[in-house]
């Protein structure tokens, strides 16, 4: 018995402990919120901020510029996402947590584009408005539920693909292409794919897979494609994590020079590569500033003004021409 | 004092949860004797050994040991010092070889660190030839009978230099001459001035190889004697606390319709062509020697393993067993060798054990009723002399004799009319077993077919009404009626070696 | 009744350690101690919990099944097919997600009772060809659009209590769950096969027979749980279950089953559950992230390991 007992206290110091510390995670101290109630009447507006997860450098370069901008303008943030893009549910429950805590406002880049409507029903009911970010939801589903969302703020993704498929087009003959899918279900994936498609229907498709956004995937698939079909000479990833396993591959591979890769996102990697030849053009999204159009967007909703259904925010190709540029910037 | 004794043990006390195992017990014992522990099960003979070879370590009272008081903390440590126990579970890794197990952790290195497997096995054979056994020491403890296992274990605290070794019921599962083989070794080691703690049950053998004996009843210390000095009837009474006069009480009941027949069944190698049968109110025996294929035949006819061929025939009619469940509803019970790990869960409660073979008898309309299933099994459990403080212990803190009480609770639950007792008695004190042939010849006065595997002659002499001899695989004899009268152990012997097979049996 | 006094015992650390946790979370977080989120963390137990109890009876028999979050996979997308795309009867789809649950159970039970191979490596198997025909089946995607009938079982409330259906449902589930384990030879037969195996065989039980059912809940319990998943989400993906045989294992592990089997309770499995959803709805609440709530309930399931084989220690007596 006395063993149990022990048990149960170090569980309560662990958990004591870890709220204590959570509030690393916060950009004010977590000590104000058993003052939840007075919040509001400090002034201060809480904005819950869920992605789909962080183990991609777009989310952690968002979580960044949205934490920065929040500190900016003095508002409270907590930016939290399930540990995998496809942990649906645990994403709608941390939707509902956020409203039963009763936040001003929750940004939301959804996991499913249509798992999470329920969630944003329950949100429009509690009064708290809902700002979708980056991906988008289905918006025949969110009318059938009789769901609003305030606006979406990012990239036109078709737009944003449609500038590497155009410079491919240009700089590429007789192109032989291999596409790296994202994931099903996401809106944003599949624009981003056909966005880039359109502008080459005259390339030759040798295979088109998804390798689920993961670098490890990309690089087996691409490994298979590349012995099969030898003859590829373009590769459009429709991320940054895919578009450096299928690099690796082609080097490994000895195709290093035959191939030509263009993915989505500019990551770190990205930008090395284009510096090294190895990446001929990343579509760049900017997270941050789309962190920044989000927070804005909560606080001109709370402000009472009416947004614009798209809330458009900025996206470039980058290549080798204007790489230095755009690593100096980041 | 420090001189006679190599070890002096006083006022050791051990408490386990609700028992009090061992109160204020003494011991002692001199080099180069055989000092015999005797005692009922549960007296706590194995419990104060444990205690001097470092396995039980939470005790109270003083161990003098060579003349300096010590603290007994661990197995390693008392070994160390030179005190070897040889359990009466085995403890050997059965995927090792006889050589591995024997040198466990101290296998001899070559002068490159690399075990030298060469000089393991010599050492290994050396020590097997000491004890004349012809095991052989690459051989794979798996593939060894209980007897040859032990004999291991008798090597392995030899290749110690152990001043004292302690052997906890060493001849149990040992044959004759492997017996024999145990008691020269035995005395070559009381040559080398080596204490031998013989803990034992079996009178005549103690008779044969002891020389003083301790007597303990109930966790206390009842007295030494000299074995010269001393009777088996007197040995008895000690342990026991009364007068036993009947070793094997028998009934007298008119054997009934035959219940249970078997012809010609076969299975592998092991069961060549066997037949037999058994009526009700009987007892009938089957003796043989380790290997005869006793145990193996109860599990077929029990449904426990299938069979190649032949007839089973139940109550007359013929049936083709399947499976235990079946057997269980054609009225068949079997309590198996090995009532720890076939017969019980030891982790569940009594009582749970108790309604396993049959819980309609717990049923009400509702479902399980815990009171009533209780209710049930405290009556049996108490007809059955079970000694226990309540029905909830967990099996495995009873003792020998009272899980074997418990295993027959059970069965007696599910109202067989075929009872197959699978070594009843063994590792079970003089007062328990007795209480066993009671229990067996109630059954018997009942109706009730009971057959009884046994490997103690005259036990099966005794209580058996027929008894089948059976011989690696075949029935070699078979004793009935008259000749029941004029049977001696030699002949009964003669069968179970092979060297002779009766005109009816086959 | 050894058993039935095991089970309050291991009951109570679990309850008491559920206690803690609020008590402690509450204190740091105000918004966990009111009504709304209370209904939020029962709502969001629901799912997990009935997955515990299916492998909880198999953890019982002392063997394991991880199939279970990916015949929740399956058995979605089977509703998706049915429901939506082919616009038959909700009633018709449930039928045949259940029956299909059913299916991949018994197989299992199958494999591992008749043809003995290991659970691990069995249920490990079907993990993946169940998991594999979801992903086939619907072409990787997510199937949405039930009906307003079927998604009462997800989202629809009782009357004028507002206690949602869904959270009745799991209780009704879990009381039947445990009048089975309790109250019947079944419940009995599953726990002594657990124990000792050999020994329940050779007491006349047919082993093989019970060891197959058991396998044959879980699937049918993983059904049951894709069907609330199903409703509450209002959309089946093919990826839905994924790592769900983790939590499950855990809350059974929490709530005081021993994986060696023969030892654990229903309602244990229950508050092991809701430990679980617990840490995670107030970590959440405290905005801590993700990531460290895997950590916290790593050392929770470690604990209550640890717990459980002091309790279990091998007693040396005799």
């Amino acid at each position: 018995m006395k063993r149990r007992i022990l048990a149960v206290l170090v569980m309560m110091v662990m958990v004591s402990a870890l709220t204590a510390c959570g509030g690393s995670d916060t950009s004010e101290t977590s000590g104000g919120a058993s003052g939840g109630e007075s919040l509001e009447e400090a002034g201060g507006i809480e904005i819950a901020y869920i992605v789909k997860a962080k183990t991609d450098e777009f989310w952690t370069t968002m979580e960044k510029g949205a934490y920065a901008y929040a500190e900016e303008k003095g508002v409270k943030l907590s930016f939290q996402a399930p540990e995998k893009e496809t942990d649906v549910e645990k994403q709608v429950q941390m939707v509902e947590n956020a409203v039963n805590k009763g936040v001003d406002a929750i940004i939301l880049s959804a996991a499913d584009s249509k798992s999470l409507v329920p969630a944003i029903v329950k949100a429009n009911n509690a009064g708290i408005p809902v700002i979708l970010v980056n991906d988008t939801v289905d918006d025949e589903a969110l009318e059938a539920e009789g769901g609003h969302v305030e606006t979406y703020v990012g990239i036109d993704q078709y737009e944003a693909a449609s500038l590497a498929g155009i410079y491919a087009a240009k700089s590429i003959k007789d192109g032989k292409v291999c596409y790296l899918e994202g994931i099903s279900g996401v809106k944003a994936h599949g624009d981003r794919l056909n966005g880039f498609k359109d502008q080459v229907e005259t390339f030759e498709v040798a295979a088109s897979q998804t390798a689920k956004c993961d670098r490890n995937e990309a690089f087996n698939v691409m490994q298979n494609v590349l012995s099969a079909n030898p003859e590829v000479n373009t590769v459009w990833a429709i991320n940054a994590e895919m578009g450096q396993g299928a690099i690796q591959a082609i080097e490994q591979g000895g195709f290093s020079g035959k191939v030509q890769v263009f993915d989505f996102d500019a990551s770190s990697d990205d930008v090395e590569a284009i510096k090294n030849g190895t990446l001929t053009g990343s579509v760049a999204q900017f997270p941050d500033l789309q962190a920044e159009a989000a927070i804005q967007a909560c606080l001109d909703v709370i402000d009472g003004q009416t947004l614009a259904e798209h809330t458009k925010t900025k996206a470039e190709l980058i290549t080798a021409e204007n790489v230095e540029e755009f690593g100096a910037a980041e | 004092m420090a001189n006679d004794y190599i070890v002096e043990m006083e006022d050791i006390t051990v408490k386990f949860p609700g028992v009090l195992a061992l109160d204020q017990v003494r011991f002692n014992a001199k080099p180069g004797e055989v000092h015999v522990l005797l005692g009922e099960n549960g007296a706590g003979k194995s419990t104060i050994m444990k205690v001097l070879a470092g396995v039980n370590t939470s005790y109270e009272g003083r161990i003098v040991y060579k003349g300096e008081e010590i603290a007994a903390r661990s197995v390693e440590e008392q070994r160390e010092r030179g005190v070897s126990i040889i359990f009466q579970e085995m403890n050997l890794l059965k995927n090792l070889t006889v050589a591995e197990n024997i040198f466990l952790g101290r296998q001899p290195l070559a002068r490159t660190g690399i075990i030298d497997w060469k000089k393991m096995n010599l050492d290994a054979r050396s020590l097997l030839d000491a004890i004349q056994s012809d095991i052989s020491e690459k051989a794979m403890v798996s593939s060894l009978s209980v007897g040859q296992m032990q004999m291991v274990e008798i090597a392995k605290a030899l290749s110690f230099k152990s001043n004292i070794i302690i052997m906890d019921e060493p001849t149990s599962a040992l044959t004759e001459k492997e017996v024999q083989a145990l008691f020269n070794i035995i005395k070559q080691l009381k040559k080398d001035n080596v204490a031998i703690v013989y803990i034992s049950h079996r009178l005549e053998e103690i008779m044969k190889i002891g020389d003083r004996l301790t007597v303990l009843r109930d966790g206390k210390y009842i007295a030494t004697v000299n074995v010269a000095d001393i009777t088996m009837d007197q040995m008895v009474s000690l342990m026991v606390g009364r007068e036993m006069t009947d070793y094997y009480p028998k009934v007298n009941v008119p054997p009934g319709d035959t219940l249970l027949e078997i012809k010609n069944v076969k299975q592998g190698r092991l069961l060549k062509d066997l037949s037999f049968y058994a009526r009700g109110g009987e007892i009938t025996g089957f003796y043989g020697l380790m290997g005869a294929g006793r145990t193996e035949l109860m599990r077929v006819v029990f449904g426990a393993d299938p069979y190649d061929s032949g007839e089973i025939y139940i109550k007359g009619k013929k049936e083709n067993i399947k499976n235990c469940e079946q057997a269980k509803r054609l009225g068949l019970a079997l309590l198996t060798e090995d009532r720890k790990n076939q017969g019980l869960i030891l982790e569940f409660d009594l009582s749970s054990n108790i309604s396993l073979s049959n819980l309609d008898t717990a049923m009400t309309a509702f479902g399980l009723n815990a009171a009533k299933e209780y209710e049930k099994n405290q009556r049996l459990a108490d007809s059955m002399n079970v000694k226990t403080p309540s029905l909830k212990q967990k099996a495995k803190n009873l003792s020998g004799g009272n899980q074997q009480k418990v295993v027959i609770c059970k069965w007696l639950n599910a109202d067989a009319d075929i009872v197959i007792f699978d070594e009843p008695t063994r590792g079970i004190d003089v007062g328990a077993k007795a209480e066993i042939y009671k229990i067996m010849n109630g059954l018997k006065e009942q109706g009730k077919a009971v057959i009884m595997v046994s490997s103690e002659l005259a036990e099966c002499m005794g209580v058996s009404d027929r008894i089948y001899v059976m011989h690696e695989g075949e029935m070699t004899g078979i004793i009935e009626g008259q000749d029941m009268k004029h049977m001696t152990e030699e002949l009964i012997v003669g069968f179970a070696t092979g060297i002779q097979k009766s005109k009816g049996g086959e | 009744m050894k058993n039935i006094k095991k089970i309050n015992l291991s009951n109570m650390t679990s309850v008491i350690a559920l206690l803690v946790l609020c008590v402690a979370i509450s204190i740091a977080e105000p918004a966990f101690r009111t009504v709304g989120n209370m209904i939020n963390i029962l709502q969001q137990v629901t799912v997990i919990a009935v997955i515990a109890l299916g492998i909880n009876v198999v953890i019982f028999t002392g063997g394991i099944d991880i199939s279970v979050g990916s015949v929740v996979g399956f058995t979605g997308i089977i509703m998706g097919k049915i429901i939506v795309e082919k616009g038959l009867f909700p009633v018709l789809g449930v039928a045949a997600a259940l029956s299909i649950g059913i299916l991949c159970g018994t197989f299992n039970g199958i494999m591992i009772a008749k043809f003995k191979l290991q659970p691990m490596i069995a249920t490990l198997a079907m993990m993946s060809m169940a998991r594999g025909a979801a992903l086939t089946l619907a072409d990787g995607q997510t199937i949405t659009g039930y009906s307003d009938g079927f998604r009462w079982i997800g989202v629809g409330v009782i009357g004028s209590t507002q206690i949602p259906v869904q959270i009745l449902f799991m209780i009704l589930f879990y009381i039947l769950a445990y009048y089975l384990m309790r109250y019947r030879k079944f419940g009995r037969y599953i726990y002594s096969i657990g124990g000792n195996e050999e020994a329940t065989r050779l007491s006349g039980i047919n082993v093989d027979k019970y060891k197959m059912l058991a396998y044959t809940i879980s699937g049918f319990c993983s059904a049951v749980a894709s069907v609330i998943l199903v409703a509450k989400l209002n959309s089946a993906q093919s990826t839905a279950g994924e790592n769900y045989e983790m939590d499950a294992i855990a809350s059974c592990v929490i709530g005081g089953t021993s994986l060696l089997g023969g030892f654990g309770s229903v309602w244990g499995t229950f508050v092991g559950a809701v430990i679980m959803i617990v840490i995670r709805n107030g970590l959440n609440l405290l905005n801590v992230s993700s990531n460290l709530q895997k950590l916290v309930i790593g050392v929770v399931i470690l604990l209550a390991v640890l717990a459980d084989s002091i309790r279990h220690r091998p007693g040396k007596v005799k």
